[in-house]
């Protein structure tokens, strides 16, 4: 009975022994993974977990080093040689081979406790630490392994519980490594991205700046192009007033082609320098009622639709945050173009209606006028774009193209649907958050 | 020759020789340019309303009921006409209308900034601009009441 008392006692010490020693590997794993976060320099973390991993299994010496490039030689990060003293030329090179290329290749961790009498000692160069025993543990990131973690001395030798410990601080290091290694990606595409920033702000100050340029040239040279017309119109208006004596029919017609294409070309000055004017103007942000303000754009127009069949029914209208006088002009110009193309039509009808959609407040001119086709809606806010002929229909093209800079200007968008006879919809969105471009 | 000059109703500064004509011709028309004086740039002007050289025979005193004035001019550009003029105690009552093609915000503003009574963007029509022109010499010459 002694015997069996003896032997459970013997057995209950080492389970509490055996306990003892996993809480103490298990607290320096803990503890060799918080250096992860600790240290952003690998070598730094490398070497306190190598620390934690000597201490745990008992070795003397060692080092941590890393795959290079071309992956044939180690990169050592440092060493310990546990008190022995070593001559070795750091400078040598550190082949892949013997059992540490056992360890990179398999991979897998490696240990032998007779290095002396071992086939390896040969590889050994001359100076290099006296190795009673070495364990190799590869660190291995996706699967392949970078760099090696060697304990060496330990006393009385490895065991496969070291080897199983080795590992596991291998394992720890690799992720110290590839973190360190995401860590230093990230900072490269950040300095990237900054470049990168950097060369586009740079790019759109250029293009701002070449979009002034043209904006004042096309003023400029608007400007000064009234001044000789004038003197055109000016000047013929005289030789018919005081020369219509003197000319046959042909004669006052021919001067009244120069007049007219005087007015034209005046107005097409005027177009470009109100198309210039809409997107260089200083925009003042304010509340606008949208309903009164298309109300008041119609009433400037009343004069147009005298003695025809025609309705406008202005529905109730979100108001929009925007330029009050910029946005009249949208109105005007919408209102113009669905007055004019409703002409040939006996009973005009324009719709006028507006609505909160998704974040844009979207509005829309609707009529029942001579429409288009679908095929040149591209053409529709082009800048003297026209989809009629000069003899069909008055105007110069410029009004849908100053509705979409103005529109543009708000942040907002502006589209288009029509049929040809049918009519057309002009659409208009504009946002209703604070931030606006322009 | 010297009364003429002495009973300048109108001073008529405009460089662009169109320009000027097409002004005369509509005063004429509405007979309001018998004494009508046509300066052609800024230096000009300035002799003229300030008497002196080959100005030097007016009475600064006797200014014109009116000065049209266009801003692009040689030599002495028509701001600095319009400073000079408003600037002078003798001269500053003389009303001055600016007549010119600018239509910059900055010109109107500088321009009211120096006491211009009227500023008035020319027209490319020529309808236009001639019934503005015999607008203004209607409206200066015979309906306003000038200081004395």
């Amino acid at each position: 009975m002694n015997d069996a008392a003896t032997d459970n006692e013997a057995k209950l010490k080492e389970a509490l022994a055996e306990s003892q020693r996993r809480e103490l590997e298990f607290s320096a794993l803990l503890e060799a993974s918080r250096t992860i976060l600790e240290y952003r320099d690998f070598p730094q973390a490398a070497r306190r977990i190598f620390d934690s991993c000597k201490n745990l299994t008992g070795a003397t010496a060692g080092y941590v080093a890393l795959l290079n490039a071309d992956g044939d030689e180690n990169l050592v990060l440092f060493l310990d040689a546990g008190g022995r003293t070593c001559t070795v030329d750091p400078s040598l090179p550190m082949p892949v081979r013997g059992l540490r290329g056992e360890a990179y290749g398999a991979p897998k961790t490696v240990y032998e406790n007779s290095f002396m009498s071992s086939p390896w000692i040969k590889l050994m160069p001359g100076g290099h630490v006296r190795l009673d025993n070495v364990l190799f543990a590869p660190l291995l990131v996706g699967g392949k392994a970078v760099g090696v973690m060697g304990i060496a001395n330990k006393p009385g030798g490895f065991t496969e519980r070291d080897a199983h410990i080795a590992t596991a601080f291998g394992d720890i290091a690799a992720l110290a490594l590839s973190n360190n290694w995401t860590l230093d990606e990230l900072a490269k595409s950040e300095a990237e991205v900054k470049k990168l920033n950097t060369e586009l702000g740079r790019h759109t100050a250029e293009i701002e700046e070449a979009n002034n340029e043209l904006e004042a040239f096309a003023y400029t040279v608007s400007h000064d192009l009234r001044v000789p017309l004038r003197a055109i119109d000016g000047f013929s208006q005289n030789l018919l007033d005081e020369y219509a004596g003197k000319l046959d029919e042909e004669g006052k017609r021919l001067l009244h082609v120069v007049r007219d294409n005087a007015h034209k070309m005046g107005q097409l000055i005027s177009d470009i320098l109100a198309f210039s004017r809409a997107g260089r103007q200083e925009m003042s942000v304010a509340e606008v009622d949208m309903k009164s303000l298309a109300g008041a754009a119609l009433d400037v127009l009343q004069q147009t639709t005298v003695g025809r069949d025609l309705t406008v029914d202005i529905k109730p209208l979100p108001s929009a945050r925007g330029d009050f006088s910029m946005l009249q002009q949208v109105w005007i110009n919408l209102l113009v173009n669905a007055i004019k193309f409703t002409r040939p039509k006996p009973a005009a009808r324009i719709e006028v209606g507006g609505a909160a959609e998704e974040g844009e407040l979207v509005y829309y001119v609707k009529d029942n006028g001579v429409g288009f086709n679908m095929q040149y809606v591209d053409k529709l806010f082009g800048a003297f774009q026209r989809l009629h002929r000069a003899d069909e229909f008055e105007g110069t093209g410029i009004g849908l193209a100053i509705v979409k800079r103005i529109i543009t200007k708000h942040g907002g968008r502006v589209w288009a649907e029509g049929k040809p006879n049918e009519g057309a919809t002009i659409y208009f969105a504009l946002p209703t958050k604070e931030e606006k471009h322009g | 020759m010297d009364d003429t000059v002495q009973e300048v109703e109108i001073l008529l500064v405009e460089d662009n020789p169109n320009d000027a004509e097409l002004a005369i011709r509509a005063l004429k028309k509405n007979k309001l340019a018998n004494k009508l004086l046509w300066v052609k740039d800024g230096a000009e002007a300035l002799d003229f309303i300030f008497a002196t050289g080959s100005y030097s025979h007016r009475d600064v005193e006797n200014g014109p009921k009116v000065i049209l004035l266009d801003l692009r001019l040689p030599k002495v550009d028509g701001m600095e006409v319009l400073r000079r003029a408003k600037g002078d105690e003798r001269t500053k009552a003389i009303p001055v209308v600016v007549l010119t093609s600018s239509r910059e915000d900055r010109d109107v503003v500088e321009s009211y900034k120096l006491g211009v009574n009227s500023f008035i963007s020319k027209p490319v029509e020529f309808e236009a601009f001639a019934k503005i022109v015999a607008e203004l010499g209607f409206y200066w010459l015979l309906v306003n009441q000038p200081p004395v």
